[in-house]
């Protein structure tokens, strides 16, 4: 079995930024890693989307960087940038040639202390957003079914509503707001800047403390949503038509947060499903009935509790209900027989390199550090995942399926196509 | 704020020494019989990565639009010995996974694997590679998967507009066929049009094996040597491949799709060849175009005027001249200002020398984010196939950096005025056929499409009225 030994370094400052170091000169390269520990899900009902129009903000100016000039400065030193929300968290990033680290650390350090945008910039890059959505989104084939899913499965918590935000919410947006949101979330002490590469630890330690040791906070308390989502007792139901050829099935049901015990054992409860053109299910809607093009399942890793996921899409000439049918089927059998000894044994291996294969690259890495130091506390689980991988029991998937994957815990959702004539006349 | 380098904090620090970096070496070995085998050992995580490349792809589709992808797919579906599911489970029991496919340059079989299996591996490569069963019933399946993938992408606005865009061009010639086929030609693939393109293809003398990652070269030599040694050689000559042209003229197209909430537009004409010469001149300029988020074409259209999320144009190059297409996904009501941007970008790039700063600033990003480009051992290994496959020799990338600084506001304007033809582009869109029927009207006479490729008449009486 590989084993993962990655060095580091972590510190905070006293503002509260927290710092982890890992040198790896391998190639004159440094990723430059920024997150804030701000996603959708601190949103309040209205302001859907506004984690991520904000993102777009931070690119169009701060105190000493043009609105532009972000990426130009970025790109013209030979590197590439970019930033992505999720319901949890906003990154940052940019890699850069070794000699160029004073370059990312000024430029985020400039847009953490001071924003500079306008009314402006804020009405050209709404546009963008809602161009963001249609492509991503509505305009694709099956491009809603994760919001359409998300939105009916839960009645309280905030991953109900989408990261990319509804097209009402996002015009709503005002700069006052996107300020207010800057000066609560975007604070040293609600950041972790992981840079991982080629450089010397104690010059980087240096740089960072020159950068963003003056950067002051501001006092207030950050709005951390914890909602408890009352416990699903019946199972939901509901359709949606879509530009579509062939139907879809979509199921989520409830799973703990991704810190939880049972969150690896569901985590290789989906690679045994669906992993692969050998896993379990593929094998059986995919290879042998024929009745399914694609299915994929997925345990989603979230802060707060999660859904696990299935999603089919039809063979011509099949209809939601069969795969549903047949799903239900092979789910029993997986609570009741569990799954075998070389099915486990697989797909951790499989998730062995999967993961070597994710911090394959420096920004990955460094992506990958973050990940564990905020959503798990502890960066140092880095080098421990594989272990636990290797933890997980036939016992555990079995229990994980029997008490998760059940009828009550369920949202269902069918995808299925326009009418004919509807579709010629539009809507 | 502490001042140890005495830089003004509104300035952007001055940046330290750059190292030099140069394109990684590789080992390059021959069997007896002639098949070439290239290692690139990178042996910082326990991953290896091995490809099989047979020269001829796609381009020689002619007579059957997706033969050559079927065939590269097909591969991995059975052997004498395994079953298709027996192949995947061998690779992916192990923790690693397995794919084959065609480029239009070429098919190939791909592993990638935890390094305490590379032997096993290998033995998996070399029987799909040497010995697929090409089983009618595995046929069967796989074209039923493919009618349904092409069914799915008749409501993929960009791959409709794309194809539309390349049927276009190139008409007739593969260049202008799906890749993986249309309803048609898959249904009248059989197993021994599969059977031909192996024959032809599958011999050492039309292949090379590489082996990037945690792998030792005399280890990988012995067993290459051990699953390849007694390939045997064959003379084979492969179906012919005719050297595509594409059309010259401005035409404007619109695949209808009446619930869509954007137009997805394709602006271009031919392009450039892999062995051009100029293509490094081709690439900067696109670059500077239309090629990376700061490129003229994305500040115009999306950072400008808020028009699309990204804007991006592209130089497929391939063996022979491919597509140049400019592209976006943009609101449907400003679809026709979108496309006249594209356009006077165009224009301006011919019409008017880019400033020295301009181009400095791309050629500042293009070197600079070279060691980028070959951080991890799958990228070197895409880079490694390029230089064997279009015969670039193995200095290639190291000259990179030296051409793209060589070149001056007048060569990029040169190369403008010689590979974009703003007058002549082709214009596609897909998205609502009725509305967008009037206003690209003064592009050129508009033919509408429906998405299975049938001419949609005008008939709309709003049509002759406005």
């Amino acid at each position: 079995m590989a084993t993962i030994d990655l060095t580091f370094e972590e510190f905070d400052l006293p503002n509260g930024l927290h710092v982890i170091l890992h040198r790896d000169g391998s190639i004159p390269l440094v990723a430059v890693n920024l997150w804030y520990h701000v996603g959708s899900k601190n949103e309040h009902e209205g302001e859907s989307g506004f984690a991520h129009l904000f993102e777009h903000m931070m690119f169009q100016g701060s105190e000493n960087v043009p609105a532009n000039m972000h990426f130009q400065h970025v790109q013209s030193a030979g590197g590439t940038l970019n930033a992505s929300t999720s319901f949890d968290r906003t990154n940052y990033y940019e890699t850069l040639p070794a000699h160029q680290l004073e370059l990312g650390l000024w430029l985020e350090a400039d847009r953490m202390r001071a924003l500079a945008v306008t009314e402006e910039n804020l009405e050209n890059q709404r546009d963008v957003v809602i161009e963001e959505r249609r492509s991503r989104y509505d305009n694709q084939p099956y491009g809603t079914m994760l919001m359409e899913l998300f939105a009916r499965a839960y009645k309280l918590q905030p991953y109900k509503h989408p990261t990319i935000g509804s097209i009402a919410d996002i015009r709503a947006a005002t700069l006052e707001h996107v300020q207010a949101f800057h000066r609560m979330y975007y604070q040293p002490r609600n950041a972790t800047l992981c840079l991982a590469g080629d450089f010397d630890s104690n010059e980087a330690f240096r740089l960072v403390k020159k950068y963003f040791g003056d950067i002051v906070g501001d006092d207030v308390e950050l709005y951390r949503p914890f909602v408890h989502e009352p416990p699903q007792t019946t199972q939901i139901r509901d359709y949606v038509y879509d530009s579509i050829p062939l139907p879809a099935l979509m199921l989520g049901m409830h799973i703990p947060d991704l810190n939880h015990r049972d969150f690896l054992p569901l985590d290789v409860l989906s690679q045994i499903l669906t992993s692969g053109e050998s896993s379990r299910l593929h094998r059986s809607f995919v290879y042998e009935a024929r009745v399914a093009q694609s299915i994929v399942s997925y345990a989603f890793d979230l802060e707060m509790p999660g859904l696990f996921l299935f999603r089919l899409i039809a063979q011509q000439g099949k209809s939601p209900d069969m795969l549903e049918t047949m799903l239900w089927r092979e789910l029993d059998d997986v609570r009741r027989n569990g799954v075998t000894e070389r099915e486990l044994e697989k797909a951790k291996n499989r998730m062995e390199s999967s993961f070597v294969h994710s911090i394959t690259s420096l920004q990955s890495r460094a992506d990958m550090l973050n990940t564990f130091r905020v959503l798990s506390r502890d960066a140092s689980l880095i080098n421990r995942q594989l272990d636990h991988i290797r933890a997980v029991t036939l016992e555990d998937v079995q229990r994980v399926a029997s008490t998760y994957l059940t009828e009550n815990n369920t949202t269902c959702l069918y995808y299925v196509p326009y009418p004919k004539q509807q579709s010629r006349e539009g809507v | 704020m502490s001042m140890h380098n005495g830089n003004d904090p509104k300035l952007p620090p001055t940046p330290g020494i750059p190292k030099d970096v140069t394109f990684p070496d590789y080992h390059e070995l021959v069997l007896g019989n002639g098949l070439r085998v290239l290692v690139h050992a990178q042996r910082t995580l326990p991953l290896v990565n091995m490809n099989l490349v047979l020269r001829g792809g796609s381009s020689h589709d002619s007579a059957l639009a997706g033969l050559a992808s079927m065939t590269g797919e097909m591969l991995i579906k059975g052997t004498p010995g395994r079953s298709a599911q027996d192949i995947v489970e061998a690779i992916e029991g192990r923790g690693g996974s397995i794919g084959s496919g065609a480029g239009w340059d070429s098919i190939s079989i791909g592993i990638t694997h935890l390094s305490r299996h590379t032997a096993h591996a290998m033995d998996v490569l070399a029987d799909v590679a040497r010995q697929p069963a090409f089983q009618e019933e595995e046929l069967q399946r796989m074209r039923e998967q493919r009618l349904a993938d092409i069914l799915q992408e008749k409501s993929s606005p960009g791959v409709l507009a794309w194809q539309r865009f390349c049927a276009a061009l190139y008409g007739a010639h593969p260049y202008g066929l799906p890749q993986d086929g249309d309803e048609h030609s898959v249904e009248h693939m059989t197993v021994s049009d599969l059977r031909r393109v192996h024959a032809e293809r599958f011999h050492p003398g039309n292949a090379f094996l590489l082996v990037v990652g945690d792998a030792d070269p005399d280890e990988v030599l012995r067993l290459a040597e051990q699953q390849f040694g007694d390939w045997p050689i064959r003379d084979a000559a492969m179906d012919g491949e005719t050297i595509p042209a594409a059309a010259e003229e401005r035409v404007v197209q619109i695949v209808d799709r009446p619930n869509a909430v954007q137009t997805s537009v394709v602006v271009g004409h031919g392009g450039i060849s892999r062995t051009s010469e100029d293509y490094i001149a081709v690439s900067v300029m696109n670059t500077l175009f239309g090629g990376y988020f700061g490129s003229r074409l994305n500040l115009n259209l999306r950072e400008d005027k808020g028009y699309t999320y990204g804007a991006h144009s592209r130089f497929d190059a391939r063996r022979h001249a491919g597509p140049f297409a400019a592209g976006a996904e943009v609101r449907s009501e400003i679809t026709d200002l979108a496309i006249e941007e594209m356009l006077r970008e165009m224009h301006r790039l011919r019409e008017e020398p880019v400033s020295p700063e301009e181009l400095e600033h791309v050629q500042r990003y293009v070197t600079g984010s070279f060691p980028l480009q070959i951080e991890t051992p799958t990228q070197v290994a895409q880079r490694i196939i390029a230089i064997e496959l279009y015969g670039l020799g193995k200095t290639w990338y190291n000259r990179f950096n030296s051409s793209v600084m060589a070149l001056t506001p007048e060569r990029i304007q040169e190369t403008a005025q010689r590979y974009l033809h703003p007058d002549t582009a082709a214009i596609v869109v897909s998205g609502r056929g009725q509305q967008l029927r009037n206003t690209l009207e003064r592009f050129g006479a508009v033919q509408v499409y429906d998405t299975d490729g049938a001419i949609i008449p005008d008939v709309s009486p709003l049509a002759q009225d406005l």
